[in-house]
Order: C-alpha cells, then sequence, then structure tokens
C-alpha cells in the first residue's frame, strides 16, 4: 500500500467504514510510515475537535415541557378515539342483528329455540346418554340374535316337556346344577335348547315362543362368582331384576343361587318380566325316573 | 391483525425513546435556522410528526436518523432550502489539507521529535467555521462527525447514494479545514504567509 492509497480511504478509516481487511493493510501502512501516521493522527484529533468543540444548544424546559405534554395529550385522545370507535362498531353490530329479527319474525322464533335445544342437548348427555353394554348383556342379546336369525342350531328341537327334560339331565354333567325350565302357562311353548358358553360360562340356552310367534330366548347360565350387580337393577315383588339392552333386544337377569337366568327379545322390559315371573318354572333335581325308559 | 393494546404500547415505547433525542434534533435544527426560535418550531413540528407517522416506521431501522430526515424535510418544506451542494466550492478546495499547509507554514519536521498538536493551532475556529459551512456540507459533518450516523443512514436520511455521502463528506470536510484555516489565520493564531 502507498502513501496515496492509503490518504484515499483516510476518511472512511477515521469513520470505521471499511471492512476488516482494508483496515489491517491500512494500520500496517500507518505503523511504517511516519508522515502517513502524523496525517491520519491530525485528522482524527481534528474530527474529535469538532465534535469536542462545536457548540451545544439544550432546548428550553419550556418547550420541552409543551411537548411531552402535547404528546402525551395526543396519545389519551387516540386511545379514547379508539375505544369509542371499538363500542361503536359493537354497537353497530348488536343493532343490525336486532334489524334483523325485525325484519325476520321467523329467524326471531327460531333464534328463540336455540337456549332450549342446547340446554336439552345438554341434559340428555348428561343424563340419558346410552352407556356401552356391559359384556354379559352383549353375549346375551348376540346369541338370542343368532337364534332368532337361524344362525345358530338347537341340539334338540322339540316342545314335548318330556324329551327337554331327559335332556337336561344330560346338560347336569355339566357339572352346575341346571334346573329344568317349563312352560307355566298356556301363552308360552319351548322350542328346544342346546348347551354353550356365555361370557366364558357354562350355559344352557333354550328358546322360548309366545303368542304370535314371539321369540325369547332364556339362558341359564353358571354363576358361581358371578357379578352383574353393575347392571341397572329393579324390585319386583321382592326379587330383584337386572336389565340391559343390545342391538335392539331387551335383556333381563336374575339370580337363583349359584344360576343367573336371563330372558332375551325384542319384548318391553315389563314383558320380560312377567314371562320371567308367570311363563316359566323351574324344576329342580332329577325328572321323575318314570321319564326314563323303563329297564327290565 | 395485532391487537390494539399491543401496538399501542409499542408506539408509546418509541414515543418514550424519541423524546430522548430532544436536544440532539435541537442542535440540528439550531445548525439548520440559525436561531432558537425557528430551531423550536422545527423540533416541535417533527415531534407532531412523528406521532402522526409512527406506525409507518420501520422498527429495524434507526429511530434518530429517521428523526433526522422528519427534521430535515420539516425545514426543507418549511423555508423553502435546497439542501444541494455548492457549485462553486468544488473548483478550488477539493486538495486543501490543513495539515498540509499548517506543516509546511511551521515549517513542521515530519521527522523531528514534537508531535503536532491540533488543539494549539485552532481552538474557536471550530464553532465559526462549521457555522459558515454551506447547508448542505454543514448537515453531513454533523451527522457524521458530531451524531456518529454511518454512511447508510446518512444516505437514507439526505436520499442519496452512498457515494455521494461519501464525496460530500469529503468536499464538507475539505471546506471545514479551509476556513478553519483561514479563521485562525486572520486571528494571528497562525502565522500565515
Amino acid at each position: 500500500m502507498t502513501c496515496n492509497d492509503a490518504k484515499e480511504m483516510l476518511y472512511e478509516y477515521l469513520d470505521n467504514e471499511i471492512d476488516r481487511d482494508s483496515y489491517l493493510q491500512i494500520k500496517g501502512h500507518i505503523d511504517r510510515c511516519r508522515k502517513c501516521c502524523d496525517k491520519f493522527e491530525f485528522e482524527q484529533s481534528l474530527k474529535k475537535l469538532i465534535k469536542d468543540r462545536s457548540q451545544k444548544f439544550t432546548i428550553s424546559q419550556t418547550v420541552r415541557g409543551d411537548i411531552v405534554k402535547a404528546l402525551s395529550d395526543m396519545r389519551k385522545a387516540r386511545e379514547s378515539d379508539t375505544k369509542r370507535e371499538k363500542e361503536q362498531t359493537n354497537e353497530d353490530k348488536s343493532s343490525r342483528v336486532i334489524q334483523l329479527f325485525l325484519k325476520r319474525p321467523a329467524y326471531a322464533l327460531a333464534a328463540a329455540f336455540i337456549p332450549f335445544i342446547v340446554s336439552g342437548l345438554a341434559v340428555y348427555f348428561a343424563f340419558f346418554k346410552p352407556t356401552p353394554p356391559s359384556p354379559i348383556i352383549r353375549e346375551i342379546a348376540e346369541c338370542h340374535d343368532q337364534h332368532v336369525n337361524g344362525n345358530a342350531v338347537l341340539e334338540l328341537a322339540s316342545s314335548d316337556q318330556n324329551e327337554l327334560l331327559r335332556h337336561f339331565n344330560k346338560f347336569r354333567n355339566f357339572n352346575f346344577a341346571v334346573a329344568a325350565p317349563e312352560s307355566n302357562d298356556h301363552k308360552t311353548k319351548l322350542l328346544g335348547c342346546k348347551d354353550c358358553y356365555l361370557v366364558g360360562r357354562k350355559s344352557v340356552h333354550v328358546d322360548l315362543e309366545r303368542k304370535l310367534n314371539r321369540k325369547f330366548s332364556l339362558e341359564i347360565i353358571d354363576g358361581s362368582g358371578m357379578n352383574i350387580n353393575h347392571l341397572n337393577e329393579e324390585l319386583v315383588d321382592g326379587r330383584v331384576y337386572y336389565f340391559g339392552r343390545h342391538k335392539g333386544y331387551n335383556v333381563v337377569l336374575w339370580r337363583e343361587g349359584d344360576t343367573v337366568y336371563s330372558l332375551t327379545s325384542e319384548a318391553r322390559k315389563n314383558e320380560l318380566i312377567h314371562v320371567a315371573k308367570e311363563g316359566i318354572r323351574m324344576r329342580r333335581g332329577m325328572a321323575p325316573q318314570t321319564f326314563f325308559p323303563v329297564r327290565e | 391483525m395485532k391487537s390494539f393494546g399491543e401496538s399501542e404500547e409499542k408506539a408509546s415505547t418509541l414515543e418514550q425513546s424519541a423524546l430522548e433525542y430532544m436536544d440532539t434534533l435541537f442542535n440540528f435544527a439550531m445548525r439548520m435556522t440559525g436561531n432558537r426560535e425557528d430551531a423550536e418550531d422545527l423540533v416541535q413540528e417533527t415531534y407532531m410528526k412523528m406521532h402522526r407517522f409512527l406506525h409507518t416506521f420501520d422498527e429495524g431501522s434507526n429511530l434518530k436518523a429517521w428523526l433526522f430526515k422528519i427534521l430535515r424535510n420539516t425545514f426543507i418544506n418549511k423555508y423553502r432550502k435546497k439542501l444541494r451542494e455548492p457549485q462553486e466550492v468544488h473548483d478550488n478546495n477539493d486538495d486543501f489539507s490543513l495539515y498540509d499547509t499548517i506543516a509546511g507554514e511551521s515549517e513542521y519536521d515530519p521527522y523531528g521529535k514534537s508531535s503536532f498538536k491540533i488543539e494549539e493551532h485552532i481552538e474557536d475556529e471550530v464553532k465559526e467555521a462549521l457555522e459558515n459551512l454551506p447547508l448542505a456540507f454543514k448537515e453531513v459533518v454533523f451527522y457524521s462527525d458530531l451524531e456518529g450516523l454511518t454512511y447508510e443512514e446518512i444516505s437514507d436520511v439526505i436520499g442519496c447514494p452512498i457515494g455521494t455521502v461519501k464525496s460530500r463528506l469529503y468536499r464538507s470536510r475539505k471546506l471545514l479545514q479551509k476556513l478553519l484555516w483561514e479563521y485562525a489565520k486572520k486571528k494571528g493564531y497562525l502565522k500565515g504567509e
């Protein structure tokens, strides 16, 4: 770098407007060249001198106060303006809504119903929302559905009371006390039976028919240690009936000792309880000897 | 859209920072107008404009430079001044160097022991010389030497390319040095010619 190169960059150097490389080059030159060093120092002190010796004026306190006050006043005015504008737009909005309702009363009527609909929905979801059926209700309903739709085959298809009784004696090998059901009134007819498993327990399924070909399913389930207390319950004539609903079928359960019975159909819950109470009865113990073939 | 409260708060903070530059702005206004009354009017007007246009201020940029720009434009509009470089000074001042002149006059020995002390040669001339610079020169010297704005900020304030800023600063300094020299000579501080 020559003295002329350095001189050309003099002010950019003093004003801190050069990149690092140029700075180092100039610095290197100044350190070596006494003449340039003096010149740069002179210019630097002159720059400083101009800054230091130039007159410093201060604005009068009155004017300063005026400006500060004017600014704060304007800011306050603007703030309240904007607030008022905001309120104005809110008013506009609400008055427009009122105008619309005045023009179209039907809309107002519809709007009036909204709170009722909303509260109705809220009540429904809070209190009447159907809870998912328990596994036992689901299985019993599915089993009934299969028998009603002919997807399941009975082991014994017979309405003969004696035949059924004999078959039930066979079920006793199942190892749980199966009482054989019998029709208790002329309206109820037994159609047949089969053994099966429900909720992992040994059970016997019985098809029933009531007037007008209405199909019922009676399940006799090994209920030892089984808990059905979580189901909805109702006390009828001193006996607890549990019930549930799945797939459009009503299921009513009751317990006798270690056996759980269930009755399933499309019929209403009260009718199911009626059938359970009046339509069928359980015969306990072994069937009478006379039902068996007499051995010589 | 920014919430009203948020932008309002930001504006209020900016205004507070702007108020800190009041003396700086007044200083500049004094140099441009030359009397207190006009300078105070200018500063007042600058703050009112700032308040009105604060929402247009780009937050990444230099608030001080932005305020200078407002004041400068207000000054130009109000006093119908043209802050253009005077043509005549171009001719013979470009090569003037105070250092070379003083060094030459005082038979300065570049390799001697005593270093050249500028303070010993010029004192109050600075004020006078600065005052008598043409406005276009005065303002760039003010921005750069007194207020420390960068070339880029100056170019933004005066609305000229950086190259123009550089050359104008160069000429301003040369002229200032010449004026300093002349005043010092007139007052006899320096033995001239």
